[in-house]
């Protein structure tokens, strides 16, 4: 499956250089901005005030330079008559229209003017009224801006005459000042920055501003919160110099640095990301021939060897990818061919497999077992043999063996019997665990088995039979005579006692319930039963056994030491054909009338085992030969002794019990069968 | 080796560019104005040598301004042409130097219906001419400085006859049908009539008026020239003549006195070039040429020449004289 473009290691090379290579930038930047912005701010204030304090200082020099040379010529007696004084001021200060000479009511005495005749109307009003008044407090009078004819901007400054003899003197010098020069001094000034500087009278009227539109309006104060003011005063003319920038157009300089930074950044991220893309590539190539030949190794296709072009770690990787594509394109190999071997086996085995998980649920079954019991992935276990929708009562679960024998129609209604035996898979993933089930049909088996025991039975009864002859015709030749007898009795004698005919009817009765019992002994071993799971009383059982075989036994001396033990579960029939055989064998063991057999019953509480030993002083067993003794039709007898199926058969029974049996034997000295039974 | 070098190839490459990337950002920094220049003749050059200075002093790098002159070269005849190809021209702005100029300007804005912000350096009477609205807001596409030559035409004769109080008669020099010289004889002539001063026009435009003039001048006789562009082309002459028949004269220009005029007084060229720089300076920042008020000159300089004063030995009025700057040769300012 390809990655998505955005996981795939070149883009995220690529995107992490871009990261890289911007990051740091914008990081710096942004932390530069702020520290420049903040310094440039402050600097700028303290730029503008010192601007607008000197531009401030040349307008107070000047007019306290004029008010000097005023107060100067007020100190003059008879000024009327002292022109060239005046015409001497006038060429001072080239921005002063005129100055004139008022008499004690403000009106016009004389005057020198630097555009206009000299000739006045006498008498003429040439201050105002306030600034009259004014003239009585202060020395120094300043009129309010207004306009000549010519609309050029003009201010009067006027100041008291200060000589001795005041009272036939002029009462004041006044003077008009042109503004112009002030205003476009003010109006010219070169800002580093854009803004505004600007001049407003006492009146707030802007009587100078780089912009003219605003010029003679009323101040209003600026409602932009962006727009930085510094301001100084006058004081004398009580008028106003305002230095006003937007905030944007204060940090220009810093954005132009900006925007010439984010250019030279934008360079920058361009080269380096073709360095990126390079190093992308150059170091991504590989990984991709590597990611490549992974994918087609995934989907089982052998790549070609990868070509090693690089000496670093990534050409160590491709040398190691070439070793392990080899390694596994072998091992692969060999797992087909086990695999291979596997299912052929599978397939051909007779027997079914299945492999579940721990919901039960099956994953995988063989053809055999699809065959007999049409079983299908994905369905419950418990469907295959209890046909239940919930789990079999006495299931262990998936993580303990279990083994049991089942018996269930196949497919074609037939009864078959089933051994249900459950491995865990060690090696399956915690998440899903699996057991293996093993189905096996051992319908045929048990027939087989069945058809054993009873042949071993019959056989055991072949060799019984002359003793049970010999064992019926004594009680039966006891039924003859006593029955003769009696016949002869009654005919000879007509007065023959009645307790003299139950006598001998009582022996008769007793000798026929003896041959009963012992051919009703002989047909409850012959019978053909199906095994029957029923509580078994261990040492009756092994009574029963020596009590069918007493007869037959010519040699020997049987000892029984049984002490008392719990019941155990299984058929007793085949528990005494068990114990019958080994007797039979035991018996056999011993050679001319000389030796024992000892049959004990325990009980181990620990292990909850019911143990019965059949211990016999005989020839014993062969060492190399004792572990034939269990194969079926090995025996060591003489022929006609022994069919060889005894050992093997009871080793069934046995097992069938869930318990063990075992041999012990020593050539010459005896030889020891323990039969260990489980209890419960 | 290859990989090396290729490495620190493209390295240096990198550097180079991002170095005129930097540069051609500072030169696109640098603003460029395109200021249109007309005049009548090689005697305004000195306007423009004050507006230079003015410019320079208010903060602005005259390598960063391109000056687009169109001189006459004294052929007022050739302004209409010039004038013409100086709008075609589209400069930001255009500097008149002297008050032909600008009417010139006006007319031919008029008549293509292209109209760039003026500023006239040094007219006499604008608003009488019809070229402003008002002074305080012209409402025009012209502004400048008002020399205020033509009102101060009455102060003049007035400094005059109080400079020269044995004068009995004064000549007055005008052109006839240049508006600002007819004009200014109205107001000297009303100035006479209040002060009592004889004046006698004389035209410059009729033919032999300074042989008439010269023939008519006798002791007590003084000249005072009005505006005219004519009139200033003839300074020399009628100092001359003023010389020969041992006259004052009383002109407006500091090279008037320089040329052999006793008085000069009036605002000069360069002042006018220094002052006008403002209003220049005002338009190139934004302002409108109609918003920005018409000024009167910053600067009147009356001057005395010294040597013809002696030659004519005339003793001057000393409370007048107090205002006076003394010429002297080789005191040029």
């Amino acid at each position: 499956m390809r990655l998505p473009t955005k996981f795939r290691i070149r883009n995220q090379v690529l995107v992490f250089g871009l990261i890289m290579s911007t990051l740091p930038l914008i990081l710096m930047s942004t932390y530069y901005l702020l520290q420049v912005k903040a310094e440039l701010e402050i600097r700028i204030d303290e730029r503008q005030m010192l601007k607008i304090e000197n531009l401030a200082n040349q307008i107070s020099i000047e007019m306290e330079q004029t008010f000097q040379r005023m107060e100067m010529l007020s100190v003059v007696y008879d000024l009327e008559k002292q022109r060239g004084l005046l015409y001497d001021f006038l060429r001072q200060n080239h921005s002063i229209e005129e100055v004139v000479i008022l008499n004690e009511f403000g009106q016009l005495s004389s005057k020198i003017s630097r555009y206009d005749l000299n000739n006045v109307e006498k008498e003429s009003s040439w201050i105002t009224t306030g600034m009259l008044d004014q003239l009585a407090t202060t020395n120094r009078v300043f009129g309010e801006v207004e306009f000549n004819l010519f609309g050029q901007p003009i201010m009067k400054l006027v100041t008291p005459v200060m000589t001795d003899n005041r009272e036939n003197s002029k009462a004041a010098i006044g003077v008009t000042l042109h503004l112009q020069k002030i205003i476009g001094e003010i109006s010219s000034y070169q800002l580093n920055e854009p803004g505004y500087v600007y001049l407003v009278d006492q009146k707030k009227q802007i009587i100078a501003h780089q912009d003219y539109t605003q010029l003679w309006s009323q101040r209003t104060q600026s409602s932009s919160e962006e727009v930085v003011q510094a301001t100084t005063e006058i004081e004398d003319l009580q008028w106003n110099l305002v230095l006003e920038q937007t905030k944007q157009e204060l940090l220009s300089p810093m954005y132009e640095m900006l925007k010439k930074g984010i250019l030279v950044a934008v360079v920058i991220i361009l080269f380096v990301s073709i360095l990126s893309i390079y190093a992308g590539l150059y170091f991504v190539k590989p990984i991709e021939v590597l990611q490549r030949a992974m994918t087609h190794l995934k989907k089982g296709k052998w790549p070609k060897k990868v070509k090693i072009i690089r000496q670093d770690e990534l050409g160590d990787l491709s040398i190691a990818f070439n070793e392990m594509s080899k390694e596994i394109e072998e091992k692969s190999n060999k797992l087909l061919q086990e695999k291979e071997r596997l299912d052929i086996i599978v397939n051909s085995l007779r027997a079914g497999l299945a492999v579940m998980r721990s919901d039960n649920t099956v994953v995988w079954v063989n053809p055999t077992l699809k065959e007999w019991l049409n079983v299908e992935v994905g369905i419950p276990c418990y469907d295959m043999f209890c046909d239940d929708k919930t789990k079999c009562s006495g299931c262990p679960g998936i993580n303990e063996e279990y083994d049991e024998t089942v018996m269930k129609q196949n497919k074609y209604g037939e009864k078959r019997i089933f051994r249900h035996r459950v491995y865990p898979l060690k090696h399956s993933s915690n998440e899903t665990k699996e057991s293996l089930i093993l189905i096996e049909d051992i319908t045929d088996q048990k027939e087989m088995e069945e058809v054993l025991i009873q042949t071993d039975k019959l056989s055991a009864l072949g060799l019984m039979a002359s003793s049970f002859a010999h064992e019926v015709n004594n009680p039966l030749a006891t039924i003859k005579v006593y029955a003769e007898d009696l016949l002869d009795r009654i005919d000879e004698e007509p007065d023959l006692q009645e307790q003299e005919i139950r006598r001998y009817l009582k022996t008769i009765n007793e000798n026929t319930d003896r041959c009963k019992t012992i051919t009703s002994n002989l047909l409850n071993f012959s019978r053909k039963s199906d095994w029957v799971k029923q509580s078994v009383d261990v040492n009756e059982t092994i009574e029963k056994s020596i009590e069918l075989i007493k007869h037959a036994i010519t040699k020997g001396d049987i000892q029984l030491q049984l002490t008392q033990v719990p019941a155990v579960f299984g058929d007793a029939l085949n528990l005494m054909q068990v114990i019958v055989n080994v007797v039979n064998n035991a018996v056999d063991a011993i050679e001319e009338n000389s030796g024992t057999i000892t049959i004990e019953s325990s009980y181990l509480e620990a292990e909850k085992q019911v143990v019965v030993l059949i211990k016999d002083t005989g020839v014993g067993i062969e060492k190399e030969n004792i572990q034939k003794v269990f194969d079926p039709f090995y025996t060591s007898k003489p022929v006609g002794k022994g069919t060889g199926l005894g050992l093997s058969v009871c080793y069934g029974i046995i097992k069938q019990f869930g318990g063990t049996l075992t041999i012990t034997s020593e050539k010459g000295k005896g030889t020891v069968v323990t039969i260990d039974l489980p209890v419960g | 080796m290859n990989k090396f070098i290729i490495g620190i190839s493209g390295l240096i490459t990198f550097i180079a560019i991002v170095i005129v990337l930097i540069l051609s950002l500072e030169d696109l920094e640098k603003s460029s104005y395109k200021i249109g220049v007309l005049m009548t003749g090689e005697n305004r050059l000195i306007k423009l040598d004050g507006m230079e200075s003015g410019l320079e002093k208010l903060g602005y790098q005259l390598d960063s301004i391109e000056f687009i002159v169109e001189d006459a070269g004294d052929d007022v005849s050739k302004l209409d042409e010039l004038a013409q190809d100086l709008l075609k021209k589209k400069p930001d702005l255009i500097v008149s130097l002297g008050g032909i100029e600008t009417q010139v300007l006006e007319k031919n804005m008029k008549k293509i219906q292209t109209f760039i912000p003026t500023v006239f350096v040094g007219i006499a009477g604008p608003y009488e001419l019809g070229l402003i609205k008002e002074y305080k807001s012209p409402g025009s596409y012209f502004t400048g400085v008002n020399n205020f030559h033509m009102n101060l035409s009455s102060k003049r004769l007035e400094m005059f006859t109080e400079l020269v109080p044995n004068m009995e008669r004064v000549y007055v020099i005008y052109s006839g049908g240049v508006d600002i010289s007819e004009m200014s004889l109205d107001i000297v002539h009303e100035a006479a009539l209040k002060m009592n001063v004889d004046i006698i026009e004389v035209d410059l435009n009729r033919t032999g008026a300074l042989k008439q003039l010269e023939a008519k001048l006798i002791n007590r006789d003084g000249i005072l020239t009005l505006p005219s562009y004519q009139v200033e082309l003839v300074a020399e002459e009628i100092s001359a003549l003023a010389l020969r028949k041992n006259v004052p004269t009383m002109g407006i220009y500091e090279y008037e006195v320089e040329a052999g005029y006793l008085f000069s007084y009036g605002s000069m060229f360069f002042d006018q070039g220094y002052q006008a720089a403002r209003h220049v300076s005002l338009i190139l920042q934004g302002n409108e040429a109609s918003d920005l008020p018409v000024e009167l000159p910053d600067s009147i300089r009356f001057i005395i020449n010294e040597e013809v004063r002696k030659t004519l030995a005339i003793d001057v009025n000393q409370d007048i004289s107090k205002l006076a700057e003394k010429y002297e040769r080789g005191s040029e300012r």
